[in-house]
């Protein structure tokens, strides 16, 4: 069943056309990558699934529902967003972040349950991140402050979770951490991952579906194996490499050359 | 939660401490009153005529200054926010010495009525120029705030320069005066601050979320334009409230929100009442001085409040250096 049906979608910032008309859907349960060159309108669609821009053309439906037809806050209890940039300058405790994941279910004159503690601990639990709970967020290493921000969106109690760029400014040993939180919690609790990177080989080895982009339209998708190959990354990257295989888990592994190479 | 219990606590506290500031304050002054044995028929109408209302009008223009001060400081994410940083004193500067200029302040209300106008006129420029498409950004907002209050500024020095026996006057008040005041005032005034610290702190919530950032505030589910909408008109309708009538007082605003997060934390839940009961303890606390220290001449309690207020910023910056830079 497709819990994210994406049809023609078109965006544009000021005079520049972001995406120019892409279509695809997602399944529930699936884990997703959206590649692209810098530029190629990968953030820009994963902000449209969220409502946060609006496309100029295009509809996007979650669970068969036009999103332009739902509210700002019925859309964060299905639809949980880690943003590339998760800077936070004020010194809220690692419980307090991941408290403010229950925003979309708590009326203005309500104060959070202990119900809603509940759940905070358990997603706390899930990313290990519980042993964190009074630590300020200001003052943790990227890699804790990235699984606390995944906790925090996971207390949305989302059915759909978007990353762009989540590895993006980490060590290698914490990507890795990152992406085999991602997977367990998708085979766990039967999450929709979509992530956005530009870390071919990051993606290939995690996502079962790529979705890879130029310009702002979709070059190819389908498995990794599919749209990691030696052509498809050459014609859009402009650039040399050999695709070959990860001795352990055999999934496409992009070796790079460089360009004086070839003479 | 025992949270919640601990946010009673400081409140209770900070509310005793209020009381005792103001009642010492009561008896404080160019006369020093004793509250016990007896009292000559003047005393009565220092007490009450004189200091009682200067004590409340300090109270509500600290409640206002400091409670929009945390408001513009989370909002725009930027730790040098202050109340007047969007020109509403600028505006409200160039009305009162307009007011002055064309002889107005002959009837009691005209020059608050007039400053008042101004800064909401100037704040709805600064609006103006920032917002495009129905949407506030705020790096503009922060540049055009700035712009215009240097451009309102020069014409108030353009007015003082032209006009020779009102430029006392206009300093006088572009300096701050929490002397000339009555009832009536406090209690116009009072209904703007109070009723707006209120429906501010309805939005305490949010803005703990904005402090994620606008983008991330917009994933959990807020409606942000529509909120910084609301808390702009809210916290403009204070800060003019109170510019036209006490003119400015600088560092409140500023330096109160500062503290508090040092001492309380981020969470606009306690931030926002403890902020407000410390601005109005500080502003009592500076006032007194301002009319007793070189009594019976009356200093600006804008220039104590920088006078005392700065220095005292500057030894808690040294002092918690590497934590302020991570907390703003």
């Amino acid at each position: 069943m497709n819990i994210l049906e994406i049809s023609e979608l078109i965006c544009r910032y000021d005079d520049i056309i972001a995406v120019k008309g892409v279509s695809f859907n997602v399944k529930r349960g699936e884990f997703l990558g959206i590649i692209g060159p810098n530029g190629s309108g990968k953030s820009t669609i994963l902000r449209s699934i969220a409502k946060v821009l609006k496309p100029e053309e295009g509809n996007i439906k979650l669970n068969g529902k036009s999103i332009f037809k739902l509210k700002a806050r019925e859309i964060a209890r299905q639809i949980a967003v880690v943003p590339e940039d998760t800077t936070v300058n004020f010194s809220f405790t690692v419980l307090d972040i991941v408290m403010m994941g229950r925003t979309p279910y708590i009326g203005r004159f309500e104060l959070e349950d202990r119900s809603d503690l509940e759940i905070a601990r358990k997603c706390m639990g899930l990313t290990n991140t519980l042993h964190l709970e009074d630590r300020f967020i200001n003052h943790l290493s990227s890699g804790e402050k990235q699984r606390v921000m995944i906790a925090q969106a996971l207390a949305q109690e989302p059915e759909v979770i978007l990353l762009d760029e989540p590895t993006a400014h980490l060590d290698i040993n914490h990507e890795v951490e990152i992406f085999d939180l991602l997977v367990r919690l998708q085979k766990k609790t039967n999450l929709t991952v979509i992530v956005v990177s530009h870390n071919l080989n990051l993606a290939s080895q995690y996502c079962r579906r790529l979705i890879l982009l130029r310009d702002g339209k979709i070059v190819k998708q389908g498995k990794p194996e599919e749209v990691i190959t030696e052509e498809t990354i050459k014609a859009v990257y402009e650039t040399n490499v050999i695709v070959g295989k990860n001795p352990k888990t055999k999934a496409p592994h992009l070796i790079l050359l460089p360009g004086d190479l070839e003479k | 939660m025992l949270r919640f219990k601990k946010w009673m606590i400081i409140l209770g506290v900070l509310l005793v401490i209020l009381f005792l500031t103001g009642i010492i304050s009561l008896f404080t002054g160019a006369v020093n009153i004793l509250p016990f044995g007896m009292w000559p028929e003047f005393y009565e109408t220092i007490i009450f005529k004189v200091r009682l209302p200067r004590i409340l009008l300090s109270i509500i223009v600290g409640i206002g200054l400091a409670v929009s001060g945390v408001v513009f400081q989370g909002l725009l994410r930027n730790p040098l926010a202050d109340p007047y940083i969007l020109g509403t004193s600028s505006g409200a500067a160039l009305g009162a010495s307009i007011a002055l200029l064309l002889g107005l302040d002959s009837f009691v209300y005209s020059l608050p009525l007039i400053a008042f106008l101004f800064s909401l006129l100037s704040l709805m420029l600064v609006y103006t120029i920032s917002s495009s498409g129905g949407r506030i950004q705020l790096q503009v907002l922060l540049l055009a705030g700035v712009i215009v209050s240097t451009f309102l500024a020069a014409l108030v020095m353009l007015i003082m320069s032209l006009a020779k026996r009102e430029t006392h006057e206009i300093i006088f008040w572009i300096m701050g005066n929490l002397g000339e005041t009555n009832y009536t005032f406090i209690k116009i005034v009072g209904i703007f601050v109070l009723l707006g610290s209120g429906l501010i702190y309805i939005f305490a919530r949010e803005l703990n979320i904005i402090c994620l950032g606008e983008e991330k505030a917009r994933y959990l589910g807020i409606e942000i334009e529509k909120l910084k909408k609301i808390l702009f008109v809210i916290t403009s309708l204070i800060v003019g409230a109170v510019v036209s009538i006490s003119g400015m007082i600088g560092f409140v605003g500023l330096i109160i929100p500062h503290i508090l997060r040092l001492i309380v934390g981020p969470d606009h839940r306690i931030l926002i009442p403890a902020s407000a009961l410390v601005g109005a303890i500080f502003l009592i606390i500076s006032d007194t001085l301002a009319r007793t220290i070189a009594a019976p001449v009356e200093i600006p309690v804008g220039i104590i409040t920088a006078l005392f207020g700065a220095p005292f910023f500057i030894f808690l910056l040294a002092k918690k250096k590497t934590k302020i830079k991570t907390d703003i």
